[in-house]
């Protein structure tokens, strides 16, 4: 789960806004029908590119298993991966829920929410989970 | 009229490694001293200067009046990473071939090493106001590079079978080198296979001996015209070829992440503009953030076949002092110092000129040497001959 709050930019406000009502924004291209990643600058032609929700669902690309110390300094094993998502774009995210020494190539997740830090300064962060 | 050949013709190296008490500018302003004195010319000769830096480091256009420069025909900060250093060396040749400067000094330099904190903590992204799109990536776990490549890496093992014995070797031998080069801060410490799978690890699948060191120090290259370089002091390395390639929107959506990086178009087009064939190349100098780094490096180069880099470079004979391919023959980054690509680049003009003293490596009229930047997002190739061949 996200470990830390994240203050929203110009780039990022729309994203953050729908992801407080818990959708994951994409972009469409209104002319080729194509999907493109959330980061895809829309202001580039506001007309052709439109943010839509996704439907949260993907695949996993890759992942990595991030060995991260701990205040007491025990390790602890945190997952990470390459998210294909159902409509194409690709997504780097932390996958919640998976078993660190598994072969995740190719396994279903699916986004969840989390709200971090006070309602004014803290934004509602995506990440994924294992489908069950 | 063909454009004028350019050669290197002075290098310039500042202590290396666990160095303190000077800030990345000194480092490069030192450098830069060096490097013409190995060149046997004065500061004042040097009528072009183009710099870079880590990724916090300090350095800034004011390095020309550290240095005493005056009336510079050429002057600019330049950044593409991992790249930067082959991508300076680049510019500087058309430089001087368009007849821009005649005598130009390329420098990097770095200090994120600080006395008493560990080198993990050197590049860490500053997490007290994290914001945007890089915030919430961090936070979801992915703030370090040492992940972005394991992703890259994990997916390269899955897709062709790449085992972590493989990256193993690739640690070992270039450790074995290290061993022969005294600049190397693991010169002295040799490592075995053992020891490399009971490293702990970093982020799965890297161990703590896939990544690269953490070093301060600074590099510097002069860069001039062929002609001027047969008069001065150090046998000059010709710049033969050179190219870039920078795939874009890497990891976003690109079936290839991992498995093909830009190494593949720039590699093949350095090499046609040298009018040399990979098998003529004597020694390579690749650019090795990570073990897998210089594997897919070498694979997209055309050493091996795309996917077979790992089988290959475990090999016995393959690779190391004793191996058929000589690669990274100093240690790389991964045991020797991490100037990023002024590593490969210094290591390559030490072997072209025949300096390598112990490690030097017999016959080395063509050195291939790479730069990689980014998440795999920025390729730099140089190719270099000796005034002989």
């Amino acid at each position: 789960m996200p470990t830390y709050p994240v203050a929203r930019d110009q780039a990022t406000a729309d994203f953050f806004d729908a992801a407080a009502a818990g959708r994951f924004l994409i972009v469409r291209d209104s002319v080729t029908g194509e999907y493109h990643e959330p980061q895809f600058d829309v202001s580039a032609d506001p007309k052709r590119y439109e943010r839509t929700p996704a439907s949260g669902r993907g695949t996993i690309v890759s992942w990595a298993v991030v060995h991260e110390r701990q205040a007491d300094g025990s390790t602890a094993r945190r997952t990470v991966g390459i998210v294909q998502l159902d409509e194409g774009p690709w997504w780097w995210t932390e996958i919640q829920g998976a078993d660190p020494d598994a072969d995740l190539d190719g396994r279903g997740v699916v986004v969840a929410f989390t709200q971090l830090g006070s309602d004014e300064g803290g934004e509602v962060l995506p990440y994924f989970r294992l489908e069950e | 009229m063909a454009a004028a050949e350019t050669a290197i013709a002075g290098l310039g190296m500042t202590e290396l490694g666990k160095v303190y008490g000077k800030t990345a500018p000194q480092f490069a302003a030192e450098a830069v001293r060096l490097a013409a004195a190995d060149a046997g010319i004065e500061l004042s000769d040097i009528d072009g200067l183009i710099m870079s830096g880590g990724l916090n480091s300090s350095i800034g256009l004011d390095l020309q009046g550290m240095l005493g420069l005056t009336d510079l025909n050429l002057l600019t900060f330049m950044q593409g990473y991992g790249s930067t250093a082959g991508q300076m060396i680049q510019y500087a040749a058309m430089a001087i071939q368009s007849g821009t400067a005649d005598v130009v000094a390329t420098v990097w330099a770095d200090d994120p090493l600080r006395p008493n904190r560990g080198g993990g903590a050197a590049y860490k992204q500053n997490a007290s106001v994290p914001a945007g799109w890089r915030g919430l990536q961090a936070s979801n776990g992915l703030y370090s590079a040492n992940t972005s490549y394991a992703l890259a890496a994990r997916r390269h093992m899955k897709r062709f079978g790449t085992t972590q014995d493989q990256l193993g070797h690739i640690a070992v031998a270039q450790r074995d080198w290290a061993q022969l080069n005294p600049l190397a801060q693991f010169y002295g410490t040799p490592l075995t296979l053992e020891e490399y799978h009971a490293s702990r690890y970093i982020a799965e699948p890297f161990h703590l001996y896939d990544c690269c060191l953490v070093s301060n120090g600074g590099i510097a290259v002069i860069v001039t015209s062929l002609e001027r370089a047969r008069d001065l002091t150090q046998p000059p390395v010709r710049l033969l070829g050179w190219a870039q390639g920078h795939p874009g929107r890497t990891g976003i959506r690109n079936d290839d992440f991992g498995l093909v990086t830009g190494a593949a178009t720039s590699g093949p087009r350095a090499l046609r503009m040298a009018d040399t064939t990979l098998d003529e190349i004597d020694v390579v100098e690749v650019y090795d953030c990570y073990t897998y780094t210089a594997l897919v490096t070498l694979e997209d180069y055309g050493f091996f076949p795309k996917g077979e880099g790992g089988p290959a470079l475990a090999e016995a004979g393959a690779i190391g002092p004793n191996g058929k391919l000589k690669v990274n023959t100093g240690g790389g980054e991964l045991s020797s110092y991490y100037m990023w690509g002024m590593t490969p680049v210094s290591e390559a003009i030490i072997q072209a000129r025949g300096h390598g003293g112990e490690r030097q490596v017999e016959k080395h009229d063509r050195v291939l040497i790479s730069g990689n930047g980014g998440i795999l997002d920025y390729h730099s190739t140089l190719v270099l001959g000796t005034d002989r061949s």
